[in-house]
């Protein structure tokens, strides 16, 4: 059960997230990836806020279990797929 | 807006939390393209397709509530070309499956434990959303 609540709270903060950095903007989105007239900026400050906890995470990830279930991923590969 | 860069981080740091929350709790990355791709894998158990609705249906359900019930004045602006938004929806779906992840799982997932594959994932899907952009916008004169 609280599995699921986690989800929905994950899941909610992702949407809320989105949602206020304007991310849920398509114009936004291009506004980043068009360089040539009045480049936006604000998707590096989404990925930069996000990278913050989420980098925590994986360090209090390290030497335990998931706090409700499953198990925790598999280290990344060190390669890249052709 | 001047402050978007401000709600950029804010929101940004909620999108971190959430995906945080998820992994530590549950053991699961949070990459919006495969657990969405994971509603229709067969071979999975009903623990984690319900775990994987619960989690779009958030994701969906929360900027909805914001938008149309909290009326928080944030634009979206998006095309009435039914054809253009399925053909993108369509390309989205094999790019990121092709691609294993996309901007949640590669970009805030992959970058934050140095992932060599998230890393190259981002720089190469960023650099290819940036051609396709320029492309359609300056020699196509479309989506503007």
């Amino acid at each position: 059960m609280i599995r699921f609540i986690v989800a929905a709270l994950s899941g909610g903060m992702f949407g809320a997230g989105l949602f206020l950095s304007g991310m849920t903007n398509p114009a936004k989105v291009q506004g980043f990836l068009d360089f040539s007239a009045a480049w936006d900026p604000t998707l590096i400050f989404v990925m930069s806020g996000a990278l913050v906890p989420m980098a925590l995470a994986w360090r209090l990830a390290q030497n335990r279990a998931p706090l409700v279930a499953g198990a925790f991923p598999a280290p990344p590969a060190a390669h890249v797929d052709p | 807006m001047q402050q978007d860069w401000i709600w950029g981080l804010l929101g940004g740091g909620l999108i971190g939390l959430g995906g945080a929350l998820l992994l530590l709790g549950n053991g699961r990355i949070m990459g919006a393209s495969g657990i969405l791709g994971g509603l229709i894998a067969r071979h999975s158990d009903r623990a984690l397709q319900l775990e994987r609705l619960i989690f779009v249906a958030a994701v969906i359900g929360v900027p909805f509530f914001l938008h149309h019930i909290v009326q928080i004045p944030v634009e979206t602006t998006v095309t009435q070309n039914l054809p253009l938004l399925l053909t993108a929806g369509v390309l989205v779906g094999i790019g990121t499956r092709v691609a294993n992840g996309c901007t949640s799982g590669h970009g805030v997932c992959g970058i934050s434990r140095l992932s060599v594959r998230g890393i190259t994932a981002t720089v190469l899907y960023i650099g290819a959303g940036a051609l396709t952009v320029s492309v359609m916008r300056h020699l196509f004169g479309a989506l503007s």
